[in-house]
């Protein structure tokens, strides 16, 4: 009873070169690494949403899991956060710790399906644990 | 420079259904290009629940982001949250609802709810260290606690950078501060602002290294100082407890509508010791939460977000080749000889006259609530028959963002009376507004 919304395409920063990533300010770099990647689950919401015209390929895919509710997912569009500082703020290390595997989201993007809908429940868990967490 | 690009953000039928999805899908270079509008439009039955962060564009002066709700999806101006309106809710763990990483970036009018609980992190609206040109207008910002006592900032603002605040409330119901500068090195502005804390100071600043400037805003703490600033510069200010010298007025509804935690309405009742305390700020901007417009001249402004409306009408006319689709006043004011002239009904009145465009009266009146039902009563004659060109009584629908027929007349001759009328009795909380303003407007063609 869910469906999200998963990053389908690269970023316009990915291809920057060394002197690109140089000339950039201390805080620009670090915006730069938390950078949005194919696969990133980047929002969740209940199943039958009316996504957005533009919610779909180039920019994204949609994924029907009917048999996970938005609470089981939800948890999958947190950032991954940095330690603290004095104030109490934590930096992005990456906008978002979880991502689908760019070998499950390619095939679907190479063929222009935006929306995919998977049915079966032990293919939608099949799925959940392949997510992977990242790291810093 | 001019518009580059424009995005909407609707629950239906727009280019997305988040600000999230909007902000990520488009992160680019605007250099050289000109500004990115995200216009945020719509009724919104639920909330936008995805945290929002703004990075990895690179702007300028002239390239810049501007987000802003329309009058359809901007909030009552209250201070609690209006839930037929945009509004981001926000829940994740750590995350700021909006946090803003890039320079140049303007938001007007949104509404933004964390709730907190998780850890020290969870912030209304963060803006990044060190980001310049940021300008935060028509905001509401509330940080709700929850099982936890870690709340972050409502609106948090560090290190170097320019940044303004105004015509905002932050409300604070956690332990963490309304409004917080730390170590503010470039130059920090909070204008006309109402910043409510439960359980820590309302306004923060320590450490002022630049320049940090708060002017005709209000303070409330429920434990502690209002006020704990540290190098900063404050103008005609106050606060419920006089902290940093501001003018002490009490946090109840002697100011404000409403101070009910949950049902807060920030607008300021007739006698507010806040009314016409403020200093005149027309040079930067002229307006208030509710987009009315502010006043000029010593003792003409007042503090907070909200700029109190004495009068109870406003009356406008003009001739337009273009049926205005807002309910913005039109070209001329009537003067108070019009005003009396059409305060009695007799044959003296007032001419609007227009050649092939529309002639337009628009009335705003203000009732004492917005529960009353209406009706609408014109009366008055055209040299150009409505027989030949129709003249129509409209209502402004706030909801909708549009004008909506009410009556009209076809039939009678040139230069005789008629009236158009009107009964409203549902909906009425898609024509009054947050202050129980209504607008009408009767109009002819003479295309």
């Amino acid at each position: 009873m869910a469906e999200i919304l998963i990053q389908a395409k690269g970023h316009w920063m990915d291809n920057f070169t060394q002197s690109q990533i140089d000339a950039l300010e201390d805080g620009a770099k670090k915006s730069r690494n938390a950078r949005i990647q194919l696969g990133d689950i980047v929002v969740v919401r209940p199943d039958g949403w009316v996504w957005g015209r533009e919610e779909c390929l180039p920019n994204y895919l949609v994924v029907k899991l009917p048999q996970l509710t938005v609470e089981q997912v939800e948890h999958f569009t947190q950032s991954l956060m940095g330690e603290p500082d004095a104030q109490g703020n934590r930096p992005t290390l990456k906008k978002r710790k979880y991502k689908i595997p760019s070998q499950w989201v390619t095939p679907y993007i190479t063929a222009g399906t935006s929306v995919i809908e998977v049915k079966l429940t032990n293919q939608q868990q099949a799925l959940i644990n392949n997510v992977i967490e990242k790291t810093e | 420079m001019a518009e580059f690009l424009k995005k909407t953000v609707k629950p239906s039928g727009g280019n997305y259904t988040s600000l999230e999805a909007c902000m990520n899908a488009n992160e680019q270079d605007l250099t050289g290009d000109g500004w990115f509008t995200v216009e945020i439009d719509g009724t919104w039955s639920s909330a936008d629940t995805s945290a929002v962060t703004i990075h990895n564009y690179t702007t300028t002066a002239s390239d810049y982001i501007n987000i802003y709700t329309t009058a359809a999806a901007r909030h009552d101006g209250k201070g609690s949250l209006d839930t037929d309106k945009y509004r981001i809710v926000n829940g994740t763990a750590f995350a700021a609802a909006i946090n803003i990483g890039d320079n140049y970036v303007t938001i007007t009018g949104l509404q933004i709810t964390t709730y907190t609980g998780f850890a020290y992190g969870e912030v209304g609206l963060n803006i990044g260290q060190n980001q310049t040109g940021i300008l935060i207008d028509k905001c509401f910002c509330h940080v709700k606690y929850d099982s936890n006592d870690k709340g972050g900032s409502t609106i948090a603002m560090a290190y170097a950078g320019t940044v303004e605040v105004r015509n905002t409330i932050a409300v604070q119901t956690g332990t963490g501060n309304a409004i917080s500068a730390y170590s503010t090195e470039g130059t920090k502005n909070i204008n006309n602002c109402i910043a409510i804390a439960y359980g820590s100071n309302a306004i923060l600043t320590n450490a002022d290294y630049g320049t940090l400037t708060i002017r005709n805003t209000y303070a409330s703490s429920g434990t502690t100082t209002a006020f704990s600033t540290v190098d900063a510069t404050l103008t005609t200010c106050a606060s419920d407890d006089g902290s940093q010298s501001t003018a002490t007025v009490a946090y109840d509804t002697s100011t404000f509508t409403n101070v009910t935690a949950g049902s807060e309405d920030f607008h300021l009742v007739a006698g507010s010791s806040l009314i016409n305390a403020g200093t005149d700020l027309s040079a930067t901007f002229t307006d208030d939460i509710d987009g009315t417009t502010r006043p000029t001249g010593a003792g003409t402004w007042d503090i907070g977000a909200d700029e109190y409306a004495s009068s109870t009408y406003v009356y406008t006319r003009g001739d337009y080749a273009d049926l205005p689709t807002d309910d913005s006043d039109l070209e001329t004011a009537f003067t108070e000889a019009n005003y009396t002239t059409v305060s009695t009904d007799d044959t003296n009145r007032v001419d609007q006259t227009a050649t092939n465009q529309y002639a337009i009266f628009k009335f705003k009146d203000k009732n004492t609530n917005s529960t009353d039902l209406m009706t609408v009563t014109w009366n008055g004659q055209s040299t150009t028959a409505p027989s030949s060109s129709i003249v129509k009584l409209q209502i402004y629908d706030r909801t909708q963002a549009q004008w909506e027929d009410l009556d009209s007349d076809n039939t009678t001759g040139a230069n005789t009376d008629f009236d158009l009328t009107a009964d409203i009795t549902t909906e009425l909380d898609h024509y009054y507004d947050a202050s129980s303003w209504i607008s009408c407007r009767v109009w002819q063609d003479d295309l």
